[in-house]
């Protein structure tokens, strides 16, 4: 990703993508002809026979994509295939009568969408906070550029091992045969995974990847390289933030094999006058942020910087410095988050002004699950990991949007305006 | 519970041989030790400004919930649902205000009054239907989060607490956060609502010995509810003070609750059991494992050595507890000829016999 660091602040204030009516009538008037799909288990049809994916504007397509990395150098034909059709079927305008429906479907557990052949199931293991919500409204979305579609599912385990296995083989007996995930058990999940596509479902995960999982456990997983985000923290620190001396890592959860690989990766390309003093693990809460961020404002010791792999917890890892009566150090950080733009640009030109570096909120990654496994049913070539960039952005003045909650994941995400504003007023 | 065996009227003179204690002297004496060894050893200044404004909020916190949890425990009950209580009353603060500093008031009673409601359902089912309190808690608390989530939604519009919640909870007076400050005012009437009033001192009896309360005319059942009312209500106060410390009071508020106030409470001498409830003890034994979990972070330990040393320290401190006891009142009761100062300890020669001659 090293040609992926020239950064850009927030697109906020561009123009809105341009939207193609064309590829909207072509949609509809598929989706008129879709009934004699196969798309049930592994149907013969493409995805692509469904909408001429090429009557796009390749420049609509783009500005998805700048949207989506915030940052205009990641390069559409550096992407895979499957990422790339993503953001193809993101750049298609729904219709209003979409929308709706949309919305219905990510209020309800179970809408009806079309006459399509093909149930597409959302198996979230903890779908409970505004990350997880957005991720589910984004695989919505997608699934609706999909004329193959014809139900969408979801469940809900909350955050129970047993109850997400049951809920994945559920969704096969219930002839769900496109599933998505984000999947929090890692391998744990794996059983019951085979056992749904033993039933002839596929399923993808989006995010947090189950390292060497086997295909015919999970058909695909979208996820950036974790160590590669890790060597780009470090490149972070010693090129643009030109860091010396200690830095201090935020974990999550102890011993999580993301933080382990990301972690090592870094130390190992940190340049020399800078190390890690410390890794303090936070348990991915607020309260765990704040008490790490205690320890490292009461160790006399002076951090240059924290990494950390959650940006939610931002806005409480300055708040102990501000308690502490000390200027924030520079923050890198996986993810975006309303809240913590709003700190980061409190500080501006006071004397507590720090930098932050983010990368996007990751929530449309679930697009691409739902593409990959549209894809392996119709016998595209879907790769098993499907890797994608994760740039990091510096931020920079307009970034904080102030019309929405402090745990909107920022500016990358897909979902319309009108719509987004919809769900909130849900809440 | 203890139950408190009846002795014969001490000798003359014996009454006044009776030493003055420091309530959780033990706990007490472990908190001086580990303050030492982090000043001294590990090189952990406590007492900087970062120190204390960062570290006494968590404190007042931790001291709030372990002592909500205290009364349950000195009921012979233990409350397992404190965590979704939390992070109910968080939720509760942030859609009911919607970051409205004019509701503000009116949220933070309505999520007080919820509080009560929990504690008085946890206390119905536990104390009059006489179901186990682990049992009954686990599925009120499962409960509590179900109807949490429904309440809030699929997501939220405002993701902030009303801003004077959170500019009161972040006050400091002298580095010192006003969340201890208030923490240690509840424990300390506490302390004297259950010596001094008889309202407490009820409760305190009721919970201790309920068959000799009711034995006595009390209505024990009703003190118990009360036990359980304050000790959710207390919880209450405290989540609302996170809420506001944390701004942005998330599913995970009432996370970190579930097990330390429990540590907390025992670290302070209580038996699980049941037994009197000793608010210092208790908030010396939440300032302990707080304390305890900032030294390793500072010192930049992992989180799952900070924990296998939390288990070793319990371990060994309820051992200590639990030795020292047995010494203490097996030797007091000879030298007194029986008397255990109102314990009972099972395998005690004279406790028996004193028994035997009140049964016969």
């Amino acid at each position: 990703m090293g040609n992926l660091m020239r950064r850009r602040g927030n697109l906020r204030g561009r123009g809105r993508p341009v939207l193609i009516g064309l590829t909207a009538l072509a949609l509809t008037l598929t989706a008129c002809g879709s009934g004699d799909d196969d798309g049930g288990g592994g149907g013969s049809e493409g995805s692509d026979s469904s909408v001429d994916l090429d009557s796009i504007d390749q420049a609509t397509v783009d500005e998805t994509v700048g949207r989506a990395f915030l940052t205009e150098d990641v390069a559409f034909d550096d992407l895979d295939p499957t990422v790339q059709e993503t953001f193809q079927r993101a750049s298609i305008e729904l219709t209003d009568e979409q929308l709706d429906k949309a919305f219905e479907c990510w209020s309800e557990t179970s809408c009806e969408i079309g006459d399509g052949d093909v149930t597409v199931g959302i198996a979230e293991a903890f779908g409970q906070n505004q990350w997880r919500r957005i991720s589910k409204m984004e695989a919505i979305l997608q699934a609706l550029t999909y004329p193959e579609v014809g139900k969408i599912i979801s469940t809900d385990a909350q955050g129970d091992l047993a109850t997400f296995q049951s809920n994945v083989r559920s969704l096969a007996a219930q002839g769900a045969t496109a599933i998505v995930s984000y999947n929090d058990f890692g391998a744990a999940a794996l059983p019951a995974f085979k056992a749904a596509q033993a039933q002839g479902a596929k399923i993808s995960t989006y995010v947090g990847p189950v390292p060497d999982a086997p295909e015919d456990s999970l058909a695909s997983q979208v996820h950036g390289d974790v160590c590669a985000v890790g060597e780009e923290m470090a490149k972070v620190a010693t090129d643009d933030l030109k860091l010396t001396g200690e830095v201090a890592i935020l974990n999550g959860t102890p011993g999580n094999p993301q933080g382990a690989t990301w972690n090592k990766c870094f130390e190992d390309s940190l340049g020399s006058g800078i190390t890690v003093g410390t890794k303090l693990d936070t348990d991915w809460t607020l309260a765990g942020a704040f008490e790490a961020a205690s320890a490292l404002v009461s160790s006399g010791k002076t951090y240059s910087g924290i990494f950390y792999d959650y940006a939610d917890p931002i806005p409480q890892v300055i708040e102990a410095y501000d308690q502490a009566g000390q200027k924030p150090p520079a923050i890198v950080t996986w993810t975006a988050n309303n809240g913590m733009a709003k700190v980061w640009e409190e500080a501006q030109g006071t004397d507590r002004a720090f930098p932050v570096y983010f990368t996007n909120g990751l929530n449309w990654q679930s697009r691409v699950s739902v593409t990959s496994v549209m894809g392996l049913l119709a016998d595209d070539d879907v790769e098993a990991d499907i890797i994608v960039p994760q740039p990091f952005v510096q931020a920079e003045p307009g970034l904080y949007e102030s019309d929405r909650p402090d745990d909107y994941p920022g500016p990358s995400v897909l979902i319309p305006d009108d719509l987004l504003t919809k769900m909130l007023s849900a809440g | 519970m203890t139950i408190t065996a009846e002795t014969p009227a001490p000798a003359a003179g014996a009454v006044s041989r009776r030493p003055f204690r420091l309530p959780g002297q033990g706990i007490l004496l472990a908190n001086v030790v580990l303050v030492l060894v982090g000043l001294l050893l590990l090189d952990v200044d406590l007492f900087s400004r970062a120190s204390l404004s960062t570290l006494t909020p968590t404190v007042g916190v931790m001291i709030l919930m372990a002592l909500g949890q205290a009364f349950i425990i000195g009921t012979g009950g233990i409350d397992l649902s404190i965590p979704f209580t939390t992070t109910l009353v968080g939720i509760i603060v942030l859609k009911s205000a919607a970051g409205d500093n004019g509701a503000l008031l009116q949220t933070v009673a309505l999520a007080l009054v919820v509080c009560l409601g929990i504690g008085l359902v946890n206390g119905l089912l536990v104390e009059v239907t006489r179901l186990d309190a682990l049992v009954v808690t686990l599925a009120t608390g499962q409960l509590i989060a179900g109807i949490t989530r429904v309440y809030r939604g699929p997501v939220l519009a405002v993701s902030n607490v009303p801003s004077d919640l959170s500019g009161f909870a972040r006050t400091r007076l002298a580095q010192i956060s006003v969340i201890l400050i208030i923490a240690l005012v509840v424990a300390g009437i506490i302390a004297l609502w259950l010596r001094y009033h008889t309202t407490g001192r009820r409760v305190a009896a009721s919970s201790v010995a309920r068959v000799a309360a009711e034995n006595s005319g009390l209505a024990a059942t009703r003190q118990r509810l009360a036990a359980w009312m304050t000790g959710t209500f207390i919880v209450g106060v405290g989540a609302v003070l996170l809420a506001g410390l944390l701004a942005t009071p998330d599913l995970t508020l009432g996370t970190p609750y579930l097990l330390t106030p429990i540590v907390a409470v025992v670290l302070g001498g209580a038996a699980l059991s049941g037994g009197r409830v000793r608010p210092g003890a208790t908030a010396l034994g939440a300032l302990f494992l707080v304390v305890l979990d900032f030294i390793f972070r500072v010192r930049g330990y992992s989180s799952g050595v900070a924990q296998a040393f939390q288990g070793v320290v319990l371990g060994v401190g309820l051992t200590l507890v639990a030795t020292s006891r047995k010494f203490r009142w097996s030797s007091i009761s000879a030298m007194r000829g029986g008397t255990t100062r109102g314990r009972s300890v099972p395998d005690q020669p004279m406790n028996r016999e004193n028994q035997e001659k009140n049964d016969g």
